[in-house]
């Protein structure tokens, strides 16, 4: 098991290289930003000035030297929008993230993973049916226009939950976070179920394939044939080995949906880092641009790992090797 | 196969399709959307990208106003008084043109790579398969976006970040059944007998990988769609001139808080009635496919 | 003396889009304490599905259409669940053909052994069922049983696991014991030895056993009477003697020349011509009908009733035998 978890992170850090190169390569060799920054008319030397200032006339293996070096203590460069350290600002920014991000999580496994078992273990019953169709739904609507209904619906409309905006941040056990306040769980409330009504649809739909998948097994009848209880065959038998793919997917959406905030907080102007980078791609903020990827990519590579060890140490048959 | 083969063959995928009810009316729905967005300037009933006709006098009309002229716009007319209906019909062209050329591209890439890997297997194998593996390991809008601020934003652009972020799919799917024919006794002997490797994957290969790929196209297709419209919506995909389901409604999303519901509800829906019936007729597809179900 | 299973004209159907498979259709026979009975068959013959008729395991779209299963005087077929949950493992015990799918791959062997135990003894302490299970294990010859208990089912071999099943199936001491098929998925060295162990455990404890298989041999070797069936209906059943030695119906008399072993050096093999018949399109005469050599017109177009012999043997054949109704 150690030499897995060896492997893997060296394969980490060669993803993260590979990553850190490409998104380099990209932004800074792609599009021309030196026009973002001063208008088409200024002269010569403002313009010369400008590239030295951001080192944008050395050669490009030496800039990727410097890139590197830079990235590594932690300096991404100034954002060129608002002058300020680009990895501070997406450092600010993230816990709002996260936060949705959590919240959103454990709304849609609340509900998918019963459903899914549910669904799963009969799966004929029109119930069952009913909630594939709805989940068909779920992932079927894009998570921005379900967004709009949602502001349509309950804001506009209703008029019960603001629509915009982060509401106020309490503290609990040294951690702030707006979930703490009334006002602050109005204010989440809505982009929070917009992000979990995508995913809870897929992990409904992986919990459901999973269990019908186990259900059918020899050892499942098995056990029914040793005279237990139908509950003790669900929770115990069943339940044990859907949670093995589950809890992969688990770690996995969890990725998703800090990713798909980009698109939700736009739609609630949620204070976040995926609202960050949406305006940076948009006014090509090369700086944020590169911090954003790097981080959210090296985040990526750091979940991935850590579900792949989870997934080896929950499942026995790859914790301890087998003797045929 | 014999013609009669063929036949047969047809009619069981299609009795095998009918089983599921729901799964036939999104098919035939999605006919009717495809015969729309083809026949789109025939049947819209103004050119909303006439700037002629188009007058700013006409903006936000609610559904079944009427305007100065006497004409009825039935879902209204969004900000600089488009008529709606045939901003939709337009709309649909596009993202379906969109989502489908993407998803051809991506199948061809996919495949090529897919298949070859199964095939020739050894270094070349591990190494596509460790790229399509991390990948897929970030999600699809994650990819769409690095491509994106990397070459920027236009028609091309978007295609080309669609067909990136799709490849994978195709090519891990085409893999998975490569893998079962090439290791059949009957490629060795045709490995033996010099048969050209190229024709050997073609000819043998391909077909049996057609099934699953075709369950991966369709709901590819309804992801690919999805995805131009939230990028389109975030303003990173497609241009103004290249009016999207996705775009109307980014359009339409500053009205939202004035109560002019219908600029970017009525997009959404028909962008969500395309979405949803190619999922269904991809869900059925897959589940007929599925081998491990049926006991 | 009285049969602790009797089965009566039991029917259990699949109901399948593409028409209806009679699995089982109509057979009945019974066992009688401490005996050892085979059925034998061809896979699809209906075999396995009786022995999940008996234990109500049998999943949908199939369903027990009608007959009797009475065990000890209870109907199985009609009880609760709950009242066939205390039978199941307990008084009738069932040992599946694949042992690598039997067990639960995430759980410990002890778990799986121990649930057993107390699903049926609420009142046993975590010790004693412990006790009782490393028990079991010694009795079916696997070595250090306590470290064995702490594994998972992967990090044994296969006849290891096949052990570990007949282990669980002894258990609650139960009075009949369903094996389906214990040692085809075995190697052949590993097969003489668990055979050997199950008809000892058996005789000492006095379980009936009925061993359901598709291998002549092995059941010749172990069993008091054996029940053939072909295409879900018991052709023949009588006596192991009787039955190896003497067969009567077409189908055995094929089955029992096909045996290997019985050849010649340098004879060819005996073959039955043709082939088991598809399910969903059964004859409306005897099912055997097209490859028997002995047919005669009634054969085609009515099925044989079950008759009894002379010998004290069941026979469905209209042209072989004497004509006794059962």
């Amino acid at each position: 098991m150690t030499a897995f978890i060896l492997q893997r992170s060296t394969q980490s850090i060669v993803v993260l290289f590979v990553m850190s190169l490409i998104v380099f390569c990209g932004v800074n060799l792609i599009g021309d930003p030196i026009y973002m920054m001063i208008s088409p008319e200024s002269t010569q030397a403002e313009i010369e000035r400008t590239i030295k200032e951001f080192g944008l006339d050395k050669p490009v293996l030496e800039q990727y030297w410097y890139f590197l070096k830079n990235v590594l203590n932690g300096d991404f460069g100034l954002s060129f929008v608002q002058g300020i350290p680009a990895l501070s600002l997406i450092l600010e920014r993230f816990p709002a993230t996260i936060e949705l991000a959590l919240f959103s999580l454990f709304i849609s496994l609340v509900f998918a993973l019963p459903l899914g078992i549910y669904a799963g273990l009969k799966p004929d019953r029109k119930i069952s049916k009913f909630i594939m169709a709805g989940s068909i739904l779920g992932f079927s609507m894009p998570t921005f226009w379900v967004g709009i209904m949602l502001i349509m619906l309950f804001a506009v409309h209703l008029g019960w939950l603001p629509s915009t905006g982060r509401g106020e941040l309490g503290t609990f056990l040294g951690i702030e976070s707006s979930l703490f306040t009334l006002d602050g769980l109005s204010h989440i409330f809505l982009p929070a179920l917009n992000l979990a009504l995508f995913k809870l649809s897929s992990v409904l739909r992986l919990t459901r394939a999973g269990t019908r998948e186990v259900a059918l097994q020899d050892y499942i009848k098995f056990a029914r044939a040793k005279g237990l209880s139908e509950s003790r065959v669900v929770n115990v038998h069943l339940l044990k080995n859907i949670l093995i793919p589950v809890v992969t997917v688990i770690g996995l959406e969890f990725g998703s949906l800090v990713a798909f905030s980009t698109v939700t907080e736009t739609v609630f102007a949620w204070p976040g880092a995926g609202k960050l980078i949406i305006d940076a791609v948009y006014n090509l903020d090369r700086p944020v641009i590169v911090a954003y990827l790097i981080i959210i990519v090296a985040f990526f590579v750091f979940l991935n790992l850590i579900v792949d060890i989870l997934y080896s140490f929950l499942d026995p048959r790859v914790r301890i090797k087998g003797s045929d | 196969m014999s013609n009669n083969n063929k036949h047969e063959l047809l009619s069981k995928i299609w009795s095998d399709f009918s089983e599921n009810k729901l799964a036939v009316g999104a098919l035939f729905f999605f006919i009717i959307i495809l015969f729309v967005a083809i026949f789109a300037s025939v049947i819209s009933p103004t050119d909303p990208y006439d700037l002629s006709t188009v007058t700013i006098m006409n903006s936000r009309l609610a559904p079944m106003e009427e305007d100065f002229s006497g004409n009825v716009y039935w879902l209204g007319t969004d900000g600089a008084g488009r008529d709606m209906l045939s901003a939709i019909f337009y709309g649909l062209r596009i993202s379906l043109s969109v989502g489908v050329l993407s998803g051809i591209f991506a199948l061809i890439v996919g495949a090529f790579f897919g298949i070859s890997a199964a095939y020739f297997g050894g270094r070349y194998e591990s190494l596509i398969m460790r790229i399509v593996d991390i990948q897929l390991s970030f999600p699809s809008i994650l990819v769409a976006l690095i491509i994106l601020a990397a070459f920027g934003k236009g028609v091309e652009k978007t295609i080309l970040a669609l067909v990136l972020v799709q490849w994978a799919y195709y090519a891990r799917t085409a893999r998975a059944s490569a893998l079962v024919e090439s290791r059949k006794e009957y490629v060795d002997a045709a490995r033996c007998l010099s048969l050209g490797n190229l024709r050997i994957m073609l000819s043998h290969i391909l077909p049996n990988c057609i099934p699953p790929l075709i369950v991966v196209a369709t709901l590819q297709t309804a992801h690919a769609i999805s995805l131009e419209a939230t990028l389109s919506f975030l303003g990173l995909g497609l241009p103004q001139t290249e009016p999207s389901l996705g775009l109307l409604i980014g359009n339409g999303f500053e009205y939202v808080h004035t109560g002019d519901y219908w600029i970017s509800i009525f997009p959404g829906i028909a962008l969500l009635f395309t979405i949803v019936s190619i999922n269904l007729v991809g869900d059925q597809l897959r589940d007929m496919f599925n081998p491990r179900l049926k006991k | 003396m009285k049969p602790i299973l009797e089965i009566k004209n039991l029917k259990t159907h699949f109901f399948k889009k593409e028409g209806i498979v009679k699995a089982v259709d109509d057979i009945s026979f019974h066992i009688n304490a401490g005996e050892i009975v085979g059925l034998v068959g061809e896979s699809g013959s209906g075999k396995t599905i009786t022995g999940f008729s008996i234990m109500g395991l049998v999943d949908a779209p199939g369903k027990i259409v009608s007959g009797n299963i009475v065990f000890k005087d209870i109907d199985l077929r009609n009880i609760s669940p709950k009242q066939m949950q205390d039978v199941r493992g307990n008084r009738i015990a069932m040992i599946f053909q694949d042992p690598m799918m039997t067990l639960n791959p995430v759980l410990r062997i002890q778990t799986q052994m121990m649930e057993t135990i107390k699903a049926h003894d609420k009142k046993i302490s975590n010790q004693e069922a412990y006790d009782k299970c490393r028990d079991a294990l010694g009795l079916v010859g696997i070595s250090s049983p306590d470290e064995r208990m702490k594994a998972y089912p992967h990090q044994f071999s296969g006849g290891m696991r096949q052990r570990v099943s007949i282990a669980i199936a002894l258990l609650n001491k139960p009075d009949l014991i369903i094996a389906d098929e214990p040692t085809t998925a075995l190697d052949v060295t590993i097969q003489g030895q668990v055979i050997f162990e199950m008809q000892k455990l058996c005789k000492e404890s006095g379980t009936a056993l009925l061993w359901v298989t598709h291998d002549l041999a092995v059941v010749a070797g172990i069993t008091d009477r054996i029940c053939v069936m072909y295409a879900g209906r018991i052709i023949e059943q009588g006596s192991t003697d009787k039955i190896i030695n003497n067969p009567m119906h077409p189908y055995t008399q094929g089955l029992i020349k096909s045996v290997p072993s019985r050849n010649k050096k340098g004879e060819k093999l005996h073959q039955i011509d043709g082939m088991v018949p598809a399910m969903f399109c059964l004859p409306e005469g005897c099912a055997f009908e097209e490859r028997c050599h002995q047919r005669i017109e009634k054969c085609k177009h009515e099925q044989p009733a079950e008759l009894k012999q002379a010998d004290g043997r069941y026979l469905r054949c209209w042209n072989v035998g004497e004509s006794h109704e059962r």
